[in-house]
């Protein structure tokens, strides 16, 4: 159920927040922060914390680790077991981590742990040598060849140093494990597998958890540890674990100072796998749906569409990286940007432009590699002028649902659903085939949601609709409509208006001529920055943004408005804040 | 189309069913022994059990279901029986003043075929035959693939919670079944992976995609693999297999204390200490599984059908899940199947919206229309271990169903058939007709009643109690998503939504005996 705050009306500057476990839009809890006068998100206090349980890792993250740890990509080596794993991705929606896990998950990590110890041993047998050291080839006494493991290696899956009880349970493995007897080597090998083993399967490995330096303080809230500092800044900024800089400076404490940690978050945002996570930002920003499906819009003239969805996709994901990173781009250009990287025919010819230089085949679903950047034609801009937002299966355009999604994102205004007479109302006042066939879009559904309980929220959304209405069902710029008849023939070309008087939040109801004109228009809205804000800090961390984080909004919201300040401004502010450093649990 | 009328040419004219041959693995070895299971004191699965195994069979009988969405190609016109002609049952409901039900039984229907699906390949089928007729999804959307089951398997855009899910939940289920796997899930869907079992509980009034919810198993694996996964470990394990065993069982032995002593840190969450709880518990009988021997359902007669690059023969990879099904229930170690046709070539628009391309896409229709078949005459030649004599379709219900009424999704007059009777739980042999009326010029929205009344009628059958379906609710994301006044029974000139609104959640009328 939602929680209107502010005017509680549709179509008014209000921006609606969802109890916790939605997804619906991320800013959650009892009393989600609002709107300050100035317009932004209120900060009360800087060190307020969210109350989290403990994630597990997505399967993105327990790629992106063992690949970190061994050296090597599991996916090559041990197929499907990852992929078998529970998803909890964190681009479409956020782990569900209130959820057991099933037997088949949990004999998948047991599978997974053998699974990558015996192909350590068997498969490419270098590897022992990496992970106990020398001693490996060395043979008995095996206790310090042990220690140097859970010294040196296993903090790496761990993510933290081994416990004394831990270690231990190496050493009892040699002592009882019958193949320990002989010397060192193959006959071992099985002892050996069985303590990497143990260490993967290990919760420290599988879990996030944050338990802090003292197990009996039954405080609620607490400070975490400098290895879960550690942790909590590489998972969001890199979707993995964290690496041996990392893992150092918080053995050495270095990691308890603000600027170390401002600096590593910016050291990690360079390295592939930051790219990798946060070139996604863009399809989390605009929420797509991704199924997209031709096959009905062939009366509009079709260009290439083969291989056109995923580049579409994919070309959205370099854009988002160009701002991030090679260009060094503020959050207008994020709305406003004319840069397009589409070099599949189909996609260029949608965008108005010859492909660009790219080679189709280099770089597709792989960190940035230089694409050819080239410029959008007229009328089009920014992230939410792609084809994936604009998207839709039907020749008439979803007007609708591009209003919702855009309402959705952009102002993170949650519309509530139509009442149960709506759908009769509005069949009741369909035009029929033979009206409909001479009506654009635009004045058919102004038709259908005429009457006034309709319009209560129709009000807000048809004209913000109306807004896209330029642009046709696969996303060309268009100044007419092809409306079609019943059969399928087209009936009529009619002139399209996409003019119209918008609700937006702070800016109130603005008067723009069409999509371009109104993307100039939000990026100084500080209702559209503030929803930025919140979808940017719930994208690091992978769950709902909550009241409590309103100052870690804040502060990215204070970053955007900066004359000069980056994207990658942004994302460090996002993720390298106060509240750092503390948890607070539910109990 | 209708009485079998078969276009393209083909014959119409009765021909001897030649597909008791494909299924000659299943005839062979069990429906001798069905033939003659009256006079033989074991029925033969039981034979292949385990002494445990047999002598703790009860008599209670087994329910279980098999339920078949297809995504395209079964029309409603291409189904069900003309009826005209027959001694129709009007059947009313509570004596309410709505037009009656018409029913009839497909016995005093003359020869197959009776209509383009109940060919003559049926004619050994006929009396576990229904066709249904104005069933109506309650949604305003047309998504309906999952709409039965498979919720989980992310096919349910429009119902949070399909019924299988919902059985698996219930406390009359948990306390019966004790097998590995309460629901077995297929689909041949080359992006996902073919094959899930198991499935989380997560999914509760959202939609979400099959990839997050269904573990899938690995394709690369042989069929038997997949069987041994699920059911019992290989009977003679590899070295290497059994050292992964081996070191699997091990591990939980060795990380149990390190679960122990971080459940008793007192800074872990309330929620945490609950899922660290269930962990540790699945842990054990994850443990327990690895320890125990390999199940005594009998061996599947699996034929190869993947190879290192993956499925080469759907049609051999379909017959080899249905054997593993078939065996799973005689052994009690499953009771509900969910199989989902997903045409590789699709059409699931175009066939159901033009007759050209409907009979275009003939032979995929045709292949569908085989496999379930084969299914349930695998179900029908094996003699229920559990039962009185009686096959395992006896006690079963296959349900068959499109994803589309008569055009592409639709949802009014959804086509559905069964096979099997459910334990005696429902009827058999008749052509059920439910339409209402016809709401207007477009033909295709023939409305009736609505289709969660027959999902009523399973969950009541498979033992889940009206107060437990009941708390799945009525809204857009709940399994049979009724909302009154969101569905055209709410047009007031034509209907009264209240007749629905007070018995939607009731069995379907008639169906059920």
């Amino acid at each position: 159920m939602s929680i209107m705050l502010g005017l509680a009306s549709c179509g008014q500057t209000s921006i609606s927040f969802t109890p916790l476990g939605s997804t619906v839009n991320e800013v959650t809890g009892p009393s989600a922060p609002s709107h300050a006068v100035d317009g932004g998100p209120v900060c009360v206090d800087e060190t307020s914390v969210a109350t989290t349980d403990t994630p597990r890792l997505t399967r993105t993250q327990l790629h992106n680790t063992v690949t970190a740890i061994f050296g090597f990509d599991p996916y090559h080596h041990i197929p499907k077991l990852i992929d078998s794993m529970p998803n909890d991705p964190e681009v479409w929606s956020f782990e569900r981590i209130s959820t057991p896990l099933t037997q088949r998950n949990i004999d998948l990590q047991l599978k997974l742990a053998s699974g990558i110890s015996a192909w350590a041993f068997e498969l490419f047998n270098l590897a022992p040598y990496s992970i106990f050291g020398d001693c490996y080839r060395r043979g008995p006494p095996y206790t310090a060849c042990i220690d140097a493991f859970a010294d040196n290696f296993a903090p790496k899956i761990l993510r933290r140093p081994m416990f004394a009880s831990e270690r231990a349970v190496l050493h009892e493995i040699q002592r009882t494990h019958p193949e320990v007897s002989g010397t060192f080597g193959i006959n071992n090998d099985e002892a050996f597998m069985l303590m990497l083993s143990y260490v993967l399967m290990n919760p420290a490995f599988y879990m996030r958890w944050e338990l802090g330096n003292n197990p009996d303080e039954t405080t609620t809230e607490f400070q975490i540890s400098a290895y879960e500092i550690a942790s909590r800044i590489s998972f969001a900024a890199i979707n993995s674990g964290p690496d041996d800089i990392l893992l150092a400076k918080a053995r050495d404490g270095t990691l308890n100072d603000d600027a170390v940690i401002r600096s590593e978050v910016r050291r990690l945002l360079q390295t592939p796998l930051a790219r990798k996570k946060f070139r996604d930002f863009g399809l989390y920003y605009m929420k797509p749906d991704l199924a997209f499906d031709f096959s009905e819009l062939g009366g509009l003239g079709l260009p290439d569409v083969n291989g056109l969805a995923p580049w579409a996709v994919e070309e959205t994901r370099q854009f988002v990286e160009y701002l991030i990173w090679d260009g060094n781009k503020s959050f207008g250009d994020l709305l406003t940007s004319d840069v397009s990287f589409a070099a599949h025919p189909g996609l260029a010819s949608i965008y108005g432009h010859e492909p660009s230089s790219a080679s189709i085949a280099a770089g597709f679903g792989q960190p940035y590699v230089a694409p050819g950047r080239t410029t959008m034609g007229p009328g089009r801009k920014g992230l939410f002028g792609r084809l994936p937002f604009l998207f839709s299966p039907t020749t008439r355009t979803s007007l609708i649902h591009r209003s919702l999604k855009f309402r959705a994102q952009v102002l993170c205004e949650d519309m509530p659903p139509p009442p149960p007479e709506a759908f009769a109302m509005r069949d009741g006042r369909a035009p029929n085939d033979e009206e409909a066939k001479i009506l654009t879009n635009r004045d058919l559904v102004a038709a259908m949601t005429k009457s006034a309980s309709c319009m209560a929220c129709h009000a807000t959304i048809n004209p913000s609709g109306n807004i896209f209405e330029g642009f046709d069902s696969i996303g060309r710029v268009r100044t007419k409509e092809k409306v079609f008849a019943k059969d399928g023939s087209l009936s009529a070309e009619i002139p399209v208006d996409s003019s119209g008087l918008i609700p937006v939040g702070d800016l109130g109801e603005i008067s723009v001529t069409g999509y371009t004109h109104l993307t100039q228009s939000l990026v100084q809205s500080k209702s559209v920055q503030t929803c930025f804000a919140q979808k940017l800090v719930s994208f690091t961390t992978g769950r709902p943004i909550q009241s409590a984080e309103s100052c870690r909004a804040r502060r990215v919201y204070e970053t955007v408005r900066k004359p000069g300040a980056t994207l990658m401004d942004a994302i460090v502010d996002a993720i390298a804040e106060p509240s750092i450093r503390l948890k607070k649990v539910a109990r | 189309m209708k009485n079998g009328q078969k276009k393209n040419g083909t014959s119409t004219t009765s021909t001897p069913n030649k597909e008791t041959s494909i299924n000659e693995r299943f005839v062979s070895r069990r429906q001798f022994l069905y033939g003659v299971g009256a006079t033989i004191a074991l029925p033969p699965l039981l034979s292949l059990m385990s002494k445990a195994t047999a002598s703790g069979l009860v008599t209670e009988k087994k329910r279980r279901l098999c339920l078949l969405p297809t995504q395209f190609g079964m029309h409603l016109n291409h189904l069900v029986p003309d009826i005209s002609a027959a001694a129709i049952t009007h059947a009313t409901h509570n004596n309410l003043p709505i037009p009656p039900i018409r029913m009839a039984a497909l016995k005093d229907l003359g020869p197959n075929p009776l209509s383009y699906v109940i060919d003559q390949n049926m004619d050994d089928l006929r009396g576990d035959i229904n066709t249904f007729a104005g069933l109506d999804l309650m949604s305003p959307y047309g998504h309906n693939f999952g709409f039965f089951c498979g919720s989980g398997m992310g096919y349910s855009p429009v119902y949070g919670r399909s019924i299988d899910a919902i059985i698996e939940d219930s406390a009359a289920f948990k306390a019966s079944f004790k097998g590995v796997a309460s629901a077995i899930r297929s689909k041949n869907n080359p992006w996902t992976g073919p094959f899930f079992f198991d499935r989380q509980k997560d999914f509760e009034g959202k939609f979400l995609r099959g990839e997050e919810n269904a573990i899938s198993l690995p394709m690369h694996l042989h069929d038997g693999a997949i069987f041994q996964e699920l059911f019992g470990r290989s009977v003679n394990p590899s070295a290497a297999e059994t050292a992964d065993i081996t070191r699997r069982t091990l591990l939980v032995d060795l990380v149990y204390p390190d679960y122990a002593k971080l459940k008793a840190n007192r800074r872990i969450s309330t929620n945490d200490k609950y899922l660290l709880d269930k962990y540790i518990e699945e842990m054990h009988n994850v443990q327990t599984k690895l320890q125990s021997p390999p199940l005594a359902c009998g061996t599947p007669n699996f034929i190869e059908s993947t190879n290192a690059s993956g499925i080469y023969n759907w049609e051999q990879y379909w017959k080899n899940i249905f054997e593993m099904v078939i065996l799973a229930f005689s052994c009690d170690q499953s009771r509900i199947y969910c199989g989902q046709y997903v045409p590789g070539d699709d059409k699931h628009h175009a066939a159901d919206e033009s007759e050209a391309e409907y009979w275009g896409s003939k032979h995929q229709k045709e292949w569908i229309h085989m496999m379930t078949r084969h299914l349930v005459r695998g179900l029908k030649s094996t003699v229920d271990p559990f039962g009185n004599g009686e096959s395992l379709l006896d006690n079963t219900l296959v349900l068959w169903h499109n994803e589309h009424s008569g055009r592409a999704h639709g949802h009014h007059s959804i086509p559905v058939m069964t096979f099997g009777k459910l334990g005696g739980a429902v009827k058999s042999g008749y052509a059920f007709d439910y339409t209402q009326n016809t709401l207007n010029s477009m033909g295709y929205r023939h409305w009736g009643y609505p289709s969660k009344m027959m999902m009523v009628t399973l969950l009541e059958a498979m033992g889940v109690t009206k107060a437990e379906y009941f708390l799945e609710g009525d809204g857009p994301n709940t399994y049979g998503a009724w909302q009154k006044n969101l569905h055209n029974y709410s047009v007031k000139d034509i209907y009264d939504a209240n007749f629905f609104e007070a018995h939607h959640n009731d069995p379907l009328p008639h169906f059920g005996t």
